[in-house]
């Protein structure tokens, strides 16, 4: 969100491309930008539930990857260059929805990390695997929802886009410590989530059922 | 042999593809070595393929990428003039 406010300061007064670098300005964008077309909106589907506002999301995207092009320097990673406006964009579009329930779940997640580590795992480890495949999509998308805004985009791009610590702390600006707490206690409120819908269906946990 | 602790820690590095060489051996000594940490293991292991296999069934097409690239090229020709 700063990024976004210190691109516009500086783009402003800049002089306008001629004709000819503008051509040039559009080949390259479309060259190096919409292959990852695919990606960000199956991402930004995963990230927020409305498909319209996911399609705005990276509509915006890209516009904005087209105006402040000239900031991305070649050869380098065009992709996390697209995730990292798409992240402002979707914290501008929870500022000015403010108030969500999406950021007031801080608290909730911080204090689930006073919980002891392997026992988050072991709890949900006694729901055999075979339980959580037969979990529908809307139960994942559920527990997915229910992370605040920065976990959940911190965690959905690592296991949907395979982003590195190194990237995902550049995405983000913030130390890989930061990132790698995120992941965990990303993870673990998941299993936590997941555990319960599979119990709130009926499923019978393994301790449940041999008493181990 | 490394406590059962540290090992948590390591399994999440690997899966994160961000465990170095020696992270690995020792990773992999440990859980073919401890029942616990083995189970754990494959626990997470399938616990991440599970939620990448959802996350992935969400349907994209070909159609609607197109769309919407077409939307973005007219907007920002719009933008443009
Ligand atoms: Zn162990």
């Amino acid at each position: 969100m700063e990024d976004d406010l210190a691109l516009e300061e500086e783009f402003e007064g800049k002089p306008p491309l001629s004709e000819e670098e503008n051509q040039l300005r559009k080949i390259r964008f479309e060259r190096e930008f919409y292959p990852h077309l695919g990606a960000l909106l199956r991402f930004a589907k995963t990230l927020v539930k409305e498909e319209e506002l996911a399609q705005d999301l990276v509509q915006e995207t890209f516009i904005k990857a087209f105006r402040f092009m000239h900031y991305f320097e070649e050869g380098t990673n065009a992709k996390a260059w697209l995730f990292k406006i798409l992240k402002n964009e979707f914290y501008s579009f929870y500022r000015k929805r403010s108030k969500e329930a999406t950021f007031s779940g801080y608290a909730a997640l911080e204090e689930e990390t006073g919980e002891e580590d392997g026992q988050i795992t072991m709890h949900a480890q006694n729901l055999s695997t075979e339980i959580f495949g037969q979990l529908i999509g809307d139960e994942m998308s559920m527990a997915i929802n229910s992370l605040p805004a920065d976990y959940r985009m911190t965690f959905l791009l690592a296991d949907l886009e395979g982003f590195s610590y190194e990237e995902l702390a550049a995405i983000f600006k913030v130390p890989i410590g930061t990132i790698r707490s995120r992941l965990h206690r990303a993870r673990n409120h998941l299993k936590k989530q997941l555990t319960a819908y599979a119990k709130s269906l009926g499923f019978k946990t393994e301790d449940e059922d041999d008493g181990l | 042999m490394m406590d059962c602790k540290t090992l948590l820690h390591l399994i999440q590095l690997y899966l994160d593809n961000e465990a170095n060489h020696e992270q690995t051996e020792l990773l992999l000594k440990h859980v073919n070595g401890c029942n616990d940490c083995r189970c754990i293991y494959e626990f997470e292991t399938a616990f991440r393929s599970f939620m990448a296999k959802k996350m992935n069934e969400i349907p994209v097409t070909e159609q609607e990428i197109n769309d919407l690239q077409n939307k973005i090229s007219e907007q920002i020709q719009i933008n443009e003039s």
